[in-house]
């Protein structure tokens, strides 16, 4: 170092390293980053997850607490589907209680607001449509077990996190938990609860009929691919959604003997996530993308400004002007620098095994074994070849549960999207 | 050139040594050595918590109960002891809160128990059928009659547990503020006329308020 500065020219040098140090500063945090697993701790934790999840589960353990809700929202869904139930029950069970916590006045919580910090930093909790989601399928799991009233409390649970959007005729409108706080009611025999909330079922799908007092099985399809979260706008610091890609399927039939049920869109997640509006967090992201804009315009001003001063100290021979302009020249590179390390980023991590729309249909079932299978049809009614499923119908009490995905929950990429932290 | 070299020199220093203090500085690592095993009291307020119902509401709640129970000229005050049956079998959950009703009413009728000193006599009616194996095994001459005398039948209650938990949910989009009322009843009821014998009624608000970057 004091070499450079005690070369002809001082500046450039000295200059480049103080801007380099500032910029080093958006480097990736001990939280961010994914850490080695020792091998015994590995073997441990994996024994008794099915082999098809061992990458995914192996990502939790590397990712750490800042993507654990995401890393169980998804694994336990895969799981689910696996059939490997008390994995998934423990999975979703992790990832309510972090939905559940109340991070208030947290460390991390508080420096994800930092201009020159992602908001990525924070714990994944998700947002208001994959919390919901999360107790969703948590109550799915103990209604296979039979325990309806912790399944309809699980349900009520993914209401409540509805009830954010900022316009009103979009909070506390998803449909699906709704019905199946109904349904779980008149599984316990609580008639008229159940017709409370099939009553607000109706409101909000007026055209849904509500199942028949006999009908004792529950049939649930979920079709397509989840909604996608990307970040737009200045400094890229705007959370935006597009509804996933990738299918053509759009409604689904359960076939039980000779009879064919079609099931009814009763949620479409997409709109779902995409109906909220605006997050209290934009205006920080907001704020943020401003500071990081008005410091690039600093800079870009200083930086040129100080380098014409610079070119006239050449040519004039002069040592006072040759600083002044030096001084300016760095100054602006150090608005640079704060520029390029202001972190405006929105937080774009989302869960990605979800589905696009669910479908509900009810039946009548003796309390046996019944085959039932699940066709999904593309927009002209017209069966898609290849997706047809043959789902297990798990009778518990009064009840009984079929579930069918037209599209594997098990995702192909052991890391969720935007989940590893970029420099 | 010399002394404005120096002064530059100076300057570029310090900015040097602040840019390296803020990278030392601005992600710290939250206890990292991670945090041993301790006791904590049940009866209060864990170090995390939301608004359902937690330890500190149970342990609040059963010992509240109990008092009200051993207060009960019905319940404490016979001078045959009752018949009681605590259990969760007819104690509903009807709220938002995801629990283990057993472990509200397993810690009332152990409470009870041993706090009621013969007061009342608890009926076990979830080992029912433990006990009728074990009758069963006397009787055909599997084992020995045991120390106790045989019994004509298992007992019969004379008042059961029942109860419910409701809860009312709130929240505030503008504040990102979330609060849960909840309200659980227990009541005894007579196993011959259904009369309520004892109620009680334990309910509290709870209110939190996630950090802004999570509403």
């Amino acid at each position: 170092m004091r070499v450079a500065l005690r070369s002809p020219c001082p500046i450039p040098v000295s200059v480049v390293l103080a801007v380099l140090l500032v910029t080093g500063c958006a480097g990736l945090s001990v939280r961010e980053s994914e850490v080695t697993v020792r091998p015994e701790s590995r073997a441990t934790y994996l024994a008794d997850k099915p082999e098809a999840l061992h990458p995914h589960y192996e990502v939790l353990l590397r990712q750490g607490p800042r993507n654990a809700v995401l890393n169980h929202m998804r694994s336990g869904l895969a799981a689910i589907e696996l059939e490997a139930l008390p994995v998934a029950t423990s999975s979703l069970d992790e990832a309510l209680k972090g939905i559940e916590a109340i991070y208030a006045g947290t460390e991390e919580a508080a420096k994800a607001r930092q201009v020159f910090t992602r908001e990525s930093y924070k714990d994944f909790k998700g947002e208001p449509y994959e919390r919901a989601m999360a107790y969703y399928y948590r109550g799915l799991l103990y209604m296979r077990e039979g325990d309806y009233e912790n399944a309809r409390a699980s349900f009520k649970g993914g209401i409540l996190q509805d009830a954010f959007a900022e316009e009103e005729q979009n909070r506390s409108d998803f449909a699906l938990l709704m019905f199946l706080e109904g349904w779980t009611s008149r599984c316990l025999g609580a008639d008229g609860l159940a017709e409370e909330s099939f009553s607000e079922v109706t409101k909000l799908k007026p055209e849904f009929a509500v199942p028949p007092r006999d009908h004792n099985t529950l049939l649930l399809a979920e079709l397509g691919t989840a909604p996608v979260k990307y970040a737009d706008g200045p400094g890229r610091s705007q959370l935006h959604y597009r509804r996933g890609d990738g299918f053509n399927e759009a409604r689904a039939q359960f076939v039980v003997g000779d009879q064919v049920a079609d099931a009814f869109p009763l949620e479409d997640i997409f709109w779902q996530a995409s109906t909220r509006g605006g997050r209290p967090v934009d205006y920080i992201m907001a704020g943020k993308a401003h500071f990081k804009e008005t410091a690039g315009t600093i800079g870009n001003v200083a930086t040129v400004a100080g380098l014409a001063i610079l070119g006239a100290a050449a040519s004039a021979r002069s040592s006072e002007a040759a600083i002044a302009g030096g001084v300016i020249t760095l100054v602006g590179l150090i608005a640079k620098g704060v520029e390029a390390a202001s972190r405006t980023e929105a937080d774009a991590r989302y869960w990605d095994n979800l589905p696009d729309t669910v479908h509900v249909a009810t039946a009548a079932l003796p309390d046996s074994e019944q085959p039932v299978n699940a066709l999904f049809l593309d927009g002209s009614g017209t069966v898609i070849e290849g997706l047809d499923k043959v789902p297990r119908v798990t009778f518990a009490g009064r009840c009984a549960l079929a579930w069918a995905r037209s599209r594997t929950a098990v995702p192909a990429d052991p890391r969720a999207p935007n989940s590893v932290a970029k420099q | 050139m010399g002394r404005g070299n120096q002064r530059l020199q100076a300057l570029l220093a310090a900015i040097t040594a602040l840019g390296m203090g803020a990278c030392t500085t601005v992600y710290p690592v939250v206890n990292a050595p991670g945090t041993p095993t301790t006791y904590q009291d049940p009866g209060t307020r864990g170090p995390v918590s939301g608004i359902g119902i937690e330890a500190n509401d149970i342990v609040g709640m059963t010992d509240r109960m109990m008092r009200d129970m051993l207060a009960s000229p019905v319940l404490a005050g016979s001078a045959t002891p009752p018949r009681v049956i605590i259990d969760a079998e007819y104690f509903a959950n009807e709220s938002s809160s995801r629990l283990n009703k057993n472990s509200i009413t397993d810690r009332l009728r152990v409470a009870l128990n041993r706090s009621s000193q013969g007061r009342m006599v608890f009926v076990g009616r979830q080992y029912a059928d433990m006990v009728d194996k074990e009758r069963q095994i006397k009787r055909q001459g599997v084992t020995d009659a045991g120390t106790t005398p045989l019994a004509k039948a298992q007992l019969g209650g004379d008042y059961r547990l029942g109860g419910r938990l409701t809860s009312l949910d709130a929240r505030s989009p503008a504040t990102g503020q979330m609060s849960r009322y909840n309200q659980i009843i227990f009541e005894m009821v007579d196993l011959e006329t259904g009369q309520i014998v004892w109620s009680g009624l334990y309910e509290f608000l709870k209110t939190a308020q996630d950090d802004v970057i999570y509403r």
